[in-house]
């Protein structure tokens, strides 16, 4: 688990911060492959909306980084939203940005301001939050210089005061929590200690304080009386690490919380809510991770009517992931098994019809339209913070599946018409089933004069021979090699430490040692 | 496709539990307990054996291509 | 002829007709630096002795004048004729009583005419010694490592070959010889690290032969044997062949099929010494031809400096033929001119020629039609079915039982090696007293 480092208070960290963001700046800017999404269909408001807290903040901040045509309306939504909680620091971002937006500031390089989006941080989760600190002092002296000509009419101008405010009253409540927690714990009340300490985490995740909203919330922990609370404290953990993409950290946590005896064998339905979101924030986990079979087992297991957790995931999220990654892993009989006939995920892909006609073309074999529409919804997946990483490994390997089934039924194949069902020409279409034959995942050989495609026939016989011939000399290579050894060891041959006088007596030594009872170790004992 | 795959990893299975290459990892352990202590770090022996051969590995083709990398050039 | 000479002869005379070897060759150990003082004088001593009945003396009169011959300056054709003669007239008998001495002198010899640039005249020689003095035709000796440097030296390797093919499952050492006949090391043999130098030079030097000759397999085994041995410190001979080793490896397996993980000398002190060679197998892994024959040409001194370049070349040459073998997996027909882009051969031609060769060494099975430019790749034609493929299973099976029935009887040996009787009976007891640790702790003679 990477470490986590402080981020700085609010109130006092303006000189330090200042010297580590340069290198920040740096690193972001050479490690990222820009995405720049140029066309999406999505109404962001509809989008943004299926989000609360940092989740949607995180999204439209998203948005903002890879998209241009979106971003000033990303930007103006999340100011809105943000000023609804106490997170100062990311509105002094945010409103930098946007004035840097308006003013033209910076439109060659959107993101060298934008230290604190969440997608660079995508690189490196583990930095994600202090990058948010690091640039505030920067940005919030910056941005209030730059945002005061356009003031007069600018509903987003950066509000002085309302930062002035804001950082008070949430020192306020701070000091609050913080003496009522004190209180709590001098009385001993087990329960409202715990309670104290998820009301002061909660108040540092309004703030944008990940670290110390994670720290709170684990400390709950101590003061749990029940597998709930236990369990409650652990879907509180997954949250904070998720934000922080500390993905390593959510897979434990879930196993955690599966692991409380009380939910582990209390009843399904009574539980199905929390079953629901471990299975999705596993699934999130594991598509961040790459393991994208499993990640697709997870969101195919969450359930519809219990899909209600807008601080992380949406129903249309478990769908879109889902279903790529089920199309991207799955074979023929699981995809129809596990997807095409599970009336459970059924209810999800309702939600993405163009995701749901996607799949059931791919499983109809009408590869051409499946990809079309494949890529007709390109660009609304690289606008989704969690998705836009994976597409292209994803669109690759569903178009390899789909090449290999293409092939699968024939002993031959016109690859004229193979590349017209693909959207390819016939140059790419060879390199690419070169690759698959290469990987072996298909049996077949290219005929590149007349591009035509034939499968191989396998002669088991013939494989089986080669195979034991294999074998043998592999045997008896390591069976001479094992003998020699004996000789070795009998003979004492090992290159000495030139220091140590009278060498072969250590060796006399060692050679009688007891082992096990392999043969070689019973030669060594000689 | 699948049952060609099948028995190349039975075979691998077969083989990585055959005598062969358990034998030569317990060989492996067998060195190991020759080597209680670690080497030491200045140790350098036979700095002096002979090896002052013509390179035996040579053959021509070598001059293409360096050729081919001048013409690049 | 002193008087200290005069000696010398009567003992050999007199100890050699009492047949009381063992004393002779006690005694004659103390005498060698009285002969290498007397250097100028020896021949007359020589003719007094009979090669036959007086091996032992005249043993150490040789290894007297070879110890001798940088101040007396012999000539090499005088020396070499008295090898000759020696080895074939000594008594094998008498030599068993001096294995250490006889060593001694045949690996001076091979350093006197390696010097004096005459080694294949020494390669019969040494064969001769070997024969000799090996117990078996399995037996290693220190003398194969002196074999294999004069033919490797010479670039003759037809005598050597079936000494290297002969899998070894004992080893001659000076250690046990002295051992056995309770004698003191002498001085040059002294270094504890001696045996262990023949050894490795033997698996190093067979290596390269075996290299030389594009026997790449065995080449690979010989190298593999020589990096895995125990070693307490860094051997140069090892570092050495690890250069090698990673080099053949890639010509065979086009990777490092198998790191050797029993020694901890090869990650601690080796791979930092041959970090040129690490990169040369990473590169060696993005199947590019281009990238490989840019860092070759960028290593190429370290690789010159090392004698490697042949071998750098012969890597380089094996990645063409890699990737030509990964297109007869995936085509059935290409035209010579996307051959040769694949592979990033320079031109069509270029790959007709790798082509052609790869065909005539049966590396890949494909007919060339020069009409149309076009490569038709084919099926490897063995259907398994011909008496051949027979005859070449069944031996394979034979040999596979022969080693079994190898390894049974070595287990045997050890079964009934009384030392191994004890130890096992002892770590017996203590499995069972370590099962039930109450009943020990009482009496412990329980």
């Amino acid at each position: 688990m990477p470490v986590l480092p402080m981020p700085p208070l609010m109130q006092n960290a303006v000189e330090p911060m200042q010297v580590d963001a340069p290198p920040n700046e740096d690193n972001e800017n050479n490690e990222e492959q820009q995405i720049i999404v140029e066309n999406p269909s999505i109404d962001l408001e509809v989008y943004a909306n299926q989000y609360t807290g940092i989740a949607r903040l995180y999204r439209l901040i998203y948005v903002a980084d890879v998209c241009p045509s979106l971003a000033v309306e990303a930007l103006k939504m999340s100011i809105t939203y943000v000023m609804t909680t106490y997170n100062v620091n990311l509105y002094q971002v945010l409103s930098k940005r946007l004035s840097d937006f308006q003013s033209g500031n910076n439109p060659a390089n959107p993101n060298a301001a934008g230290g604190a989006d969440p997608a660079a941080p995508l690189a490196n989760p583990a930095q994600a939050l202090p990058d948010i600190a690091a640039h505030q002092p920067a940005a919030a002296i910056a941005g209030g210089a730059n945002a005061a000509p356009n003031a007069e009419k600018d509903a987003f101008a950066f509000d002085a005061v309302w930062v002035d405010t804001k950082l008070k009253k949430a020192a306020l409540k701070l000091e609050k929590l913080d003496s009522d927690l004190k209180n709590y714990k001098s009385n001993s009340i087990k329960e409202s200690i715990r309670r104290g300490h998820d009301d002061l985490a909660d108040h540092y995740l309004s703030c944008g304080d990940l670290t110390n909203a994670l720290k709170c919330y684990s400390r709950a922990r101590d003061y749990c009386t029940s597998p709930k609370h236990v369990v409650n404290m652990c879907l509180n953990v997954i949250k904070v690490s998720i934000y922080l993409q500390n993905w390593a950290h959510v897979l434990s946590y879930i196993s955690k919380a599966e692991s409380t005896p009380d939910f582990a064998e209390g009843s399904k339905e009574a539980n199905a809510q929390v079953h629901t979101r471990l299975e999705c924030a596993a699934g999130l986990a594991e598509l961040q991770q790459k393991k994208y079979k499993v990640a697709a087992k997870h969101f195919l297991n969450a359930n519809f009517d219990h899909c209600e957790f807008p601080e992380m995931i949406s129903a249309s999220n478990v769908a879109i992931y889902g279903g790529l990654c089920a199309l991207a892993t799955f074979d023929r009989q699981e995809l129809k098994r596990l997807v095409i006939a599970s009336t459970s995920f059924k209810l999800f892909l309702e939600l993405e019809p163009q995701l749901r006609d996607i799949i059931f073309k791919f499983y109809e074999s009408k590869y051409a339209s499946c990809l079309t529409l494949l890529d007709e919804i390109r660009d609304n997946l690289l606008v989704d913070m969690y998705i836009a990483p994976h597409v292209s490994t994803l669109y690759t390997k569903i178009r390899n599946r789909a090449l290999i089934q293409y092939f699968s039924p024939y002993m031959s194949a016109d690859m004229h018409k193979m590349a017209l069902a693909f959207n390819s020409s016939v140059g790419d279409l060879e390199n690419e089933v070169m690759q698959l034959i290469l990987d072996g995942q298909i049996q077949a050989r290219i005929d590149s004069h007349n591009k035509i495609l034939y499968a191989k026939e396998a002669d088991q016989r013939n494989s089986t021979f080669e195979r034991a011939l294999l074998m043998g000399k592999q045997y008896q290579r390591h069976t001479r090699m094992l003998i020699l050894r004996a000789a070795m060891l009998k003979s004492q041959i090992h290159v000495k430490s030139v220091s140590r006088e009278g060498g072969n007596q250590h060796g006399t030594e060692l050679c009688v040692s007891a082992g096990s009872t392999t043969t070689a170790v019973q030669l060594a004992r000689i | 496709m699948d049952l060609n795959m099948k028995p190349s990893l039975a075979a691998d299975e077969m083989f990585s539990e055959g005598p062969g290459y358990m034998e030569m990892d317990e060989s492996g352990g067998a060195t190991g307990m020759m080597m209680d202590h670690l080497p030491n770090d200045k140790q350098h022996v036979h700095a002096d054996f002979y090896n002052d051969f013509d390179d035996l590995f040579d053959d021509d083709n070598w001059a293409k291509i360096k050729n081919s990398t001048e013409n690049a050039k | 002829m002193s008087s200290a000479l005069e000696n010398y002869v009567n003992q050999v005379r007199t100890l050699s007709a009492a047949c009381s070897y063992r004393e002779l060759a006690d005694e004659l150990a103390e005498s060698l630096s009285l002969l290498i003082r007397n250097w100028s004088i020896l021949d007359n001593v020589l003719e007094t002795l009979d090669i036959q009945q007086h091996t032992l003396g005249v043993l150490y009169v040789l290894l007297a004048k070879l110890h001798s011959a940088p101040t007396a300056n012999p000539e090499p054709a005088q020396i070499i004729q008295l090898m000759r003669d020696f080895l074939q007239r000594s008594s094998v008998e008498q030599l068993r009583f001096a294995v250490c001495a006889f060593y001694e002198t045949c690996h001076c010899f091979t350093d006197f005419i390696v010097q004096k640039q005459l080694s294949t005249l020494g390669i019969k020689i040494l064969s001769r010694a070997i024969d000799q003095i090996r117990q078996m035709d399995t037996q290693l000796t220190p003398l194969h490592a002196d074999l294999c440097q004069l033919s490797l030296k010479a670039k003759n390797f037809s005598v050597v070959l079936p000494y290297l093919d002969a899998d070894i499952t004992d080893i001659s050492t000076v250690a046990a010889e002295c051992k056995n006949q309770q004698q003191q090391q002498s001085q040059n043999t002294m270094d504890a690290n001696n045996d262990a130098k023949y050894f490795l030079l033997y698996y190093y030097y067979g290596g390269m032969i075996y290299t030389a000759i594009k026997n790449y397999d065995r080449a690979l085994y010989f190298f593999e044997v020589c990096i895995t041995t125990p070693a307490m410190a860094m051997s140069h001979i090892m570092l050495e062949a690890y250069k090698k080793f990673l080099m053949v490896s890639l010509i065979v397996e086009g990777k490092i099929a198998y790191i050797p993980k029993n020694t901890q000398v090869i990650g601690r002190f080796m791979k930092p010494q041959a970090i040129y060679y690490h990169d040369l197998v990473n590169v060696y892994a993005n199947s590019s031809s281009e990238e490989l024959r840019i860092i070759i040409l960028k290593y190429s001194e370290a690789f010159t400096r090392d004698n490697n370049m042949g071998l750098a070349k012969k890597v380089a040459t094996s990645l063409y033929k890699r990737n030509i073998q990964r297109l007869t997996k995936t085509f059935l027909t290409l035209s010579l001119s996307d051959v040769a882009s694949r592979v990033q051969l320079a031109s069509a031609s270029d790959a007709e020629r790798y082509i052609l060769n790869m065909i005539k060494s049966g590396e890949i099975y494909a007919t060339i039609n020069q009409k149309d430019g076009m490569v038709l790749f084919k099926n490897d034609p063995e259907k398994y079915n011909s008496p051949d493929m027979f005859l070449n299973v069944q031996t394979n099976i034979t040999q596979v039982l022969d080693l079994v029935k190898q390894i049974n009887k070595m287990e045997e040996e050890i079964l009934l090696n009384p030392m191994y009787v004890k130890k096992s009976l002892g770590s017996q007891d203590d499995d069972l007293t370590s099962q039930h640790p109450k009943a020990f702790s009482g009496d412990p003679t329980d």
